[in-house]
């Protein structure tokens, strides 16, 4: 099975660096993931490629507004974790929202 | 034939006083009343023979009742709105200057624009002729200044004659020349005019029966003309503006001028309570005189809708111009006034005799919730052209009203279960019999008539989903879980009935909630034995319209408020303070809010003399004010005026100096060297650190005490938790177990999450995926940066700090690489509505930019803006 999560933060950086360590965690676990980095002003025509959907912590004022506009699980990944990139954690986190299909 | 001779008496009757020509034409008495021009003139001239009524002279001819013909002792300053009220003494100036012996006394009537100023002049005139003073056909002349602003010359011609022109003094001679708009006089016109009526009055009490009774109108801008003649005209009467009347008298107004253009259109006027209050209210800067006309072009837009449609005539809000509507946003000043003399409920019709209050049909009202009532009246108002907001305003106020109204009706114990049933449904009010009649067999209590109407009211607004659920802390509800058992039982009883019945599940607060309506606990916002908060503030109602604001928005009664008078001596504030703080103090204590430096001695020995514990808290928001604007005042850049005055703030008592206290109980020595190792490590600004050795609680509440009133203690440390005034502890071992870099945090108290983060091994992780960028540089530079941000612009969260933390640094990865930067769609307007902010991020990242060879564009400087300020 494929994981697909959205990374969103203010503009799609900080988040993207995030995406190449979960890229290569999930390599080295050998799982698929399907994963991009966007900016919170433009996640709306992408959202819909995705299952879950992360935030950065300095977007976590955004959470409510996204999800009403997405529809989908939605969690804001913990400071701390966010900032040493913790990936254990983070899919840890991706589990815990993720859809049973 | 007959009938038509009363219809036209009547209507005489009613509108003659009130036209300001003071009477009626036989073409608006023919229009008004529908009738043939021919008939009306011919019973006209018979009611003249009758001398039921009487005519003027000149064109057009207006009619008017002579009251020597009802015998009584009417007079025409009767039908003056106010001349009971508000212009009782105008009107008894008016009337002496008239009847003064041999001769009327010259007036001036000073006032605003359109209050009324030739009306009461015209009066008078009429008033003249009445009381015999003047002969029926003596002339009204009017002299408006307006027409001669420019032309001084012709306005002296136009007073005393010249070769053509016998002049108005001569041409109202035994009449009454009224100058109107006397302020637009030139000061040697005012002097021309002032003397020749002196002269006049001069040559002896033998008056000179050519002359006329003059009277000036002016208003009071131009002080000049109204010294002059308020000093040299014997009678100065001065007319209110219309606010100043009282609301009564203006509703008066405003019914007798629908009733007028009822007679006009010849329509029935509906109008409602809404609309009729913002008449009531909104600002008429031109006073009566624009309530008038705006209510005419009110009806005249309602003529244009509707003129086709029935012969009954609705008033919407949206005939009125913009200026009408904003009365209601003084609805909630004036509400209670206003619910006396407007009763919502109704609904007003005016014809033209008379005004109709025909409450609404209650009926339909019935086994309706409110707010169902509530939402129709939403739609209705949205149909008439309201904007949301003022909706809203409306509405909130109309909440409120009812809600007081079934509070009053709740405390009059009223026991009338029919009353409830029009607000609550009927299933729900017999459920909660039943729920009390089980419960109070269970557990062997009475209820009273308010917990039972309180059950119904809160039932019912759950069940309309209106009211969100309350908050309740978790610890209340195992405390009230533990101590009402069978009051809560049986309250998850009535919970599952409500389900079957209305297929609601309650969440376990409001369980817990009904569990304390039936176990008598009081209600959760009762603060009857809690602190109370007092402001006391300089000048008139400053303090009294915080408080106002804040128990608006809280609904709790536990703030107060108290004005300080400067005027007033030391002593007086004192006893009045000391009285008042004795009345509202509820045995916890007092937080006092103040802006003035002569409270906290006050307030000390208040605290000694009536044994409460005051707390306080300075706020000189008129001291700093009074610092802006003389700063202000003498330098022209804003920043530096700010700097100044933000840079002096501890001066003024708002940053209170930050104290450490470390304590031991073994001696000094021990807090000393605690003290010492704090100073070395702790890495403090700004921050007092205090050594005590004291055990004795007492004493060392005392102390404690002493240090509140110069700063505000930030934590203990030491050896012992004093458990004093909530306080923050920290004990002796945790500091010395605590790494010594990590100390700075700790002492800060900023929560456990901000100490969790190690910023080496972000670096390290930073250092891991970052392509381009020199983490050294990076380790210097950005801390220093973040600094920056909390310290100029605003604090940042964990969250926020984080984000900004690495979003930065892969923004410089990002640029070293030669990768676009995302771009802001909104910088433009983040960028001019944080300008000042945004200048202060610019600043920030020139260290950086100068380090790494790199350039922040806007786009990115918006993006940080984004972060910091969470848009």
């Amino acid at each position: 099975m494929v994981k697909k999560v959205l990374l969103i933060c203010a503009g799609g950086l900080s988040t993207s660096i995030l995406m190449k360590k979960m890229m290569k965690y999930a390599e080295e676990n050998g799982f698929e993931l399907k994963i991009e980095a966007v900016g919170v002003t433009n996640y709306d025509d992408v959202a819909k490629n995705y299952d879950v959907i992360l935030l950065g912590p300095q977007i976590s004022y955004k959470k409510a507004e996204i999800q009403a506009v997405t529809k989908m699980p939605i969690d804001v990944i913990p400071a701390y974790d966010y900032a040493i990139g913790n990936i254990a954690n983070i899919f840890k986190q991706v589990d815990k929202i993720y859809p049973n299909k | 034939m007959k009938k038509n001779k009363t219809k036209i008496y009547d209507f005489i009757k009613l509108h003659s006083a009130k036209e300001e020509k003071g009477g009626v034409s036989t073409q608006y008495i023919a229009e008004a009343l529908n009738m043939q021009r021919t008939n009306v003139s011919s019973i006209l001239s018979s009611l003249v023979d009758e001398g039921k009524i009487d005519k003027t002279n000149g064109r057009p001819v207006l009619y008017y009742i002579n009251d020597n013909s009802g015998g009584t002792s009417n007079n025409c300053f009767m039908n003056l709105i106010g001349y009971n009220g508000s212009l009782k003494r105008a009107v008894q100036l008016a009337m002496a200057a008239v009847l003064y012996p041999q001769k009327s006394l010259n007036v001036v009537i000073i006032g605003a624009k359109g209050t009324g100023k030739s009306f009461l002049a015209m009066l008078m005139h009429k008033f003249a002729i009445q009381s015999g003073v003047l002969l029926p056909d003596s002339k009204f002349i009017v002299f408006d200044c307006r027409n001669y602003i420019d032309n001084e010359q012709l306005a002296i011609n136009e007073f005393f004659g010249d070769s053509n022109n016998e002049g108005c003094f001569v041409a109202a001679n035994q009449g009454v020349l009224y100058i109107d708009n006397a302020q637009y006089l030139s000061s040697k016109v005012r002097s021309l005019v002032i003397s020749h009526t002196e002269e006049e009055r001069a040559g002896e009490l033998e008056r000179k029966q050519s002359e006329p009774i003059v009277i000036v109108s002016c208003d009071n801008k131009n002080s000049m003309a109204y010294d002059d003649f308020a000093t040299k005209f014997p009678i100065f009467i001065e007319l209110p503006t219309l606010s100043e009347r009282p609301l009564r008298e203006r509703m008066e107004m405003i019914q007798s001028f629908l009733t007028l253009e009822a007679a006009r259109i010849k329509h029935t006027l509906n109008i409602n309570a809404e609309l009729l209050r913002c008449l009531l209210l909104y600002e008429c800067e031109a006073n009566c005189r624009q309530l008038k006309t705006d209510i005419k072009i009110g009806c005249a837009n309602a003529y244009l809708r509707e003129h086709k449609s029935n012969d009954k005539f609705q008033l919407f809000i949206s005939d009125f111009g913009n200026h009408v509507r904003k009365g209601f946003l003084k609805y909630k000043t004036y509400r209670e006034e206003i619910e006396k003399i407007i009763p919502s409920n109704y609904s007003y019709s005016f014809s033209e005799t008379s005004m109709k209050m025909s409450s609404l049909d209650k009926e339909k009202l019935k086994g309706n919730n409110i707010y169902d009532e509530l939402d129709r009246k939403a739609l209705s108002l949205a149909a008439r052209g309201l904007e949301e907001n003022e909706i809203d305003l409306l509405l909130s106020t109309e909440v409120e009203n009812m809600f007081r109204r079934y509070q009053n009706e709740l405390t009059r114990e009223v026991t009338n279960k029919e009353q409830i049933s029009m607000l609550v449904d009927k299933r729900i009010i017999n459920l909660v019999e039943v729920f009390l009649d089980e419960a109070s067999i269970k557990l062997g209590r009475n209820f009273s008539d308010s917990v039972f109407y309180g059950l119904c009211l809160h039932l019912n607004s759950i069940l309309s989903s209106q009211s969100t659920s309350n908050k309740i802390a978790p610890k209340q509800i195992s405390d009230i879980l533990e101590n009402y058992k069978s009051e809560y039982l049986l309250s998850m009883e009535l919970s599952l009935k409500l389900r079957q019945i209305f297929d609601i599940e309650l969440p376990i607060e409001e369980v817990i909630l009904i569990t304390m309506f039936i176990s008598c606990q009081t209600p959760i916002s009762d603060t009857s034995n809690k602190p109370v908060i007092l402001f006391a503030f300089y000048g008139g109602d400053v303090a009294a319209s915080i408080t106002k604001t804040i128990v608006g928005l809280t609904h709790l009664e536990n703030v107060f408020s108290f004005e300080l008078t400067i005027k007033k001596d030391m002593e007086e504030i004192y006893t009045s303070l000391k009285q008042y703080i004795s009345k509202i103090e509820r045995g916890k204590g007092i937080i006092v809010v103040y802006d003035s430096s002569l409270l906290p001695e006050m307030l000390a020995s208040i605290e000694e003399e009536l044994n409460i514990v005051i707390r306080w808290l300075p706020i000189p928001i008129t001291t700093i004010g009074i610092e802006l604007a003389r700063k202000a005042a003498i330098d022209e850049n804003v920043d530096i005026v700010y700097q100044n005055v933000i840079k002096n703030m501890d001066i003024y008592g708002m940053k209170r100096k930050k104290i450490i206290v470390t304590l031991c109980t073994t001696g000094k020595g021990g807090a000393e060297e605690l003290k010492r190792y704090i100073v070395r490590y702790g890495k403090l600004e700004d921050v007092d650190i205090i050594p005590l050795a004291i055990s004795d609680r007492d004493a060392l509440r005392e102390e404690f005490v002493n240090m509140m009133r110069v700063g505000s203690i930030h934590c203990v440390v030491g050896t012992f938790d004093p458990k004093l005034f909530s306080l923050p502890f920290i004990s002796i071992s945790e500091v010395f177990s605590t790494p010594k870099d990590r100390l700075p945090s700790l002492l800060q108290l900023n929560g456990e999450a901000k100490k969790g983060i190690d910023y080496d091994e972000v670096f390290d992780y930073l250092g891991e995926q970052l392509e381009y960028t020199n983490i050294d540089k990076l380790k210097k530079l950005l801390p220093q940066f973040l600094l920056g941000i909390n310290e100029r612009i605003c604090e940042l969260s964990l969250d926020s700090e984080v984000g900004l933390f690495i979003h930065i640094s892969c923004c410089i990865d990002r640029l070293l690489g030669h990768m676009p930067a995302p771009s802001n769609i909104r910088k433009e307007m983040i960028i001019s509505k944080h300008y000042r902010q945004f200048k202060e991020v610019l600043k920030l990242v020139k260290p950086i930019e100068k380090a790494f060879d790199i350039i922040f564009n806007d786009d990115e400087i918006a993006n940080i803006l984004t972060i910091i300020y969470k848009l």
